[in-house]
């Protein structure tokens, strides 16, 4: 009885002392493999500047600043047939989820009359095989996907672009 | 001696020392009192039981603003007037039941309930015009020549004639919203 | 919430208040009356 529990106390002892050697080389050679990733010398981007400017790949661009959104305002001029609008005013907190759309609670063919928003045009409501749905069709429901706000900054990089002729 | 008839007949003590007692005694009860109502209207109690609506909160408007002021949970839910707090409060006890019965102690059961408990909320703010809302928000206050076109259009009309109150439109300013199919005014 | 239960938290609601008082006041005068008995009412 006796005998055998001192047995197992010193396999017990011999298996953490086992255990306390092996850590460390466990530990360095993870160490090894990490730095072994970090080394990073001959990276570059080759010199390639971006409209984000020159970074190298390994750095960390700081990042710019929030662009301030302009407060309602009257509707942007379209540059094109076709464009969907920018959007004239905030949409900070505006739900637009499965559960809540918050846009179509004045753009909605229901509530634009009340609420004074432009009503959403019959092409939302046309699904893929041009059919008029009676309800805003699915791949017009994620309204952001296509509008967007209008931030107050300049352009990113100068150019001389024009609407087309019928809009100039 | 029970205590009945110790408090019904006279002490030996002076009416100086009495009146000390009482006073002394007021004192502690009503700050006892009034400390009970300050912790359960903080937002760590509430988090207690209520972790992921706190953690929503952060990214709206009422937590995160130019100026630096915030709502917190009681501003919103809990009214100012003590009567309407007490009413409330006690109101809230129920609360407690429904935490034991687990009523929405997991994700799935929250989502399945919120519907039901957004729907109280609004109902509770309509009977009250809103009133935890005006706490704060005072339509006399309100500079039209400040606030955006939109806001103006609504404001001077619904709102002034009294037609609507706050959360007939401001709904889930400080929360993410439940299912809203069938909600006046939302598809 | 439905009429009957809006009656029954206002009632209970505004019960609360003398509730809590009253208990406040046995709270308060059973301590002071076992500071006064540690004194000078010992014999009472
Ligand atoms: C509180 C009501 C309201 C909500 C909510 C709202 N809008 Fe608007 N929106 C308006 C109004 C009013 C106008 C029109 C402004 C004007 O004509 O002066 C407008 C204009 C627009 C326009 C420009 C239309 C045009 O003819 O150029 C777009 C695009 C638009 N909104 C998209 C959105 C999107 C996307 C959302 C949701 C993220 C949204 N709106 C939410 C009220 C709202
Ligand atoms: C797939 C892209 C797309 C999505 C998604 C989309 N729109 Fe549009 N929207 C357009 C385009 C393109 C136009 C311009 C052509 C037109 O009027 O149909 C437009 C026009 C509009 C207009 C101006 C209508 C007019 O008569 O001047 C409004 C307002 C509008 N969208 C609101 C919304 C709202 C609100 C949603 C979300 C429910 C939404 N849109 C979703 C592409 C989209
Ligand atoms: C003991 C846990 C607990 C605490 C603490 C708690 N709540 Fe609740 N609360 C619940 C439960 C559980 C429900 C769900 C009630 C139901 O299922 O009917 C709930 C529901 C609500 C509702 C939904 C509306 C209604 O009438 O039921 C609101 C609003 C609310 N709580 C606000 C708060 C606020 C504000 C605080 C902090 C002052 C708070 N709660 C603290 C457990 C708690
Ligand atoms: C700016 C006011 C405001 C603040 C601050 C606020 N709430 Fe709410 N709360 C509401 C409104 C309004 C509703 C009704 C549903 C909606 O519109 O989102 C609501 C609904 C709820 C509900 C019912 C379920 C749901 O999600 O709709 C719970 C629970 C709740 N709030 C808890 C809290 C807790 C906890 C806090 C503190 C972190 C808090 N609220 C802070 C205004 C507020
Ligand atoms: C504790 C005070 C307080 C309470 C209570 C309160 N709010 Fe606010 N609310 C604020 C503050 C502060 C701001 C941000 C002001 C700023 O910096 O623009 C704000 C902003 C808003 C905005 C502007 C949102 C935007 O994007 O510009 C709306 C809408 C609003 N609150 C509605 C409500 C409604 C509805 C309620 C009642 C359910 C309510 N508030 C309760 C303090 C409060
Ligand atoms: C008839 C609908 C309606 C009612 C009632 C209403 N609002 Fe608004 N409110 C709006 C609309 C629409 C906007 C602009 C769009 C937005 O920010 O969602 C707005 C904007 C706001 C803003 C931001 C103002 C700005 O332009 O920066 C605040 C703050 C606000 N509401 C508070 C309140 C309060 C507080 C009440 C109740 C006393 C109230 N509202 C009642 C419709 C309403």
């Amino acid at each position: 009885m006796n005998s055998k529990n001192s047995v197992n106390r010193f396999m017990a002892g011999l298996l953490i002392v086992v255990a306390c050697l092996l850590l460390p080389t466990v530990q360095g050679q993870q160490a090894d493999s990490g730095s072994g990733m970090a080394k990073t010398d001959n990276v570059t981007n080759g010199g390639q500047a971006s409209l984000r400017g020159l970074t190298e790949l390994d750095e960390t661009r700081e990042a710019d600043l929030f662009k301030p959104v302009p407060r309602d305002r009257r509707p942007y001029k379209s540059d094109y047939v076709y464009q969907p609008p920018l959007i004239p005013h905030k949409i900070r907190d505006y739900e637009l989820s499965a559960n809540a759309n918050k846009c179509l609670t004045c753009h909605s063919f229901k509530n634009a009359v009340d609420s004074g928003a432009t009503k959403i045009s019959v092409t939302h409501y046309e699904s893929r095989q041009g059919q008029i749905l009676s309800d805003v069709s699915p791949r017009r429901y994620f309204c952001l996907q296509c509008h967007v706000v209008q931030t107050d900054t300049r352009e990113l990089i100068s150019n001389n672009f024009k609407p087309v002729d019928s809009l100039q | 001696m029970t205590f009945w008839s110790r408090l019904s007949r006279p002490s030996k003590a002076s009416a100086g020392v009495l009146l000390g007692l009482g006073f002394v005694g007021g004192i502690l009860f009503w700050g006892a009192f009034n400390t009970g109502m300050e912790a359960t209207n903080t937002e760590a109690f509430c988090s207690s039981c209520h972790a992921p609506i706190v953690a929503e909160i952060r990214e709206t408007i009422h937590y995160s603003n130019r100026s630096g002021v915030r709502a917190i949970c009681s501003d919103c839910h809990v009214p100012h007037a003590w009567t309407d707090k007490l009413v409330r409060k006690v109101q809230a006890s129920k609360e407690l039941v429904a935490f034991a019965l687990g009523t929405i102690n997991t994700p799935e059961k929250f989502r399945a309930r919120r519907g039901h408990l957004a729907h109280r909320e609004w109902q509770r703010m309509k009977n009250n015009d809103s009133q935890e809302c005006r706490n704060c928000h005072n339509f006399d206050f309100m500079d039209f020549s400040e606030q955006g076109r939109r806001s103006i259009t609504q404001h001077s009309t619904a709102l002034a004639s009294g037609d609507k109150t706050c959360v007939d439109c401001h709904k889930g300013v400080a929360h993410r919203l439940p299912n809203m199919s069938g909600v006046e005014g939302w598809q | 919430m439905s009429t009957l239960e809006s009656i029954f938290w206002h009632v209970l609601g505004y019960a609360t208040m003398p509730f809590i008082f009253i208990v406040g006041y046995i709270g308060v005068a059973a301590a002071a009356l076992w500071l006064l008995s540690l004194g000078v009412d010992k014999d009472i």
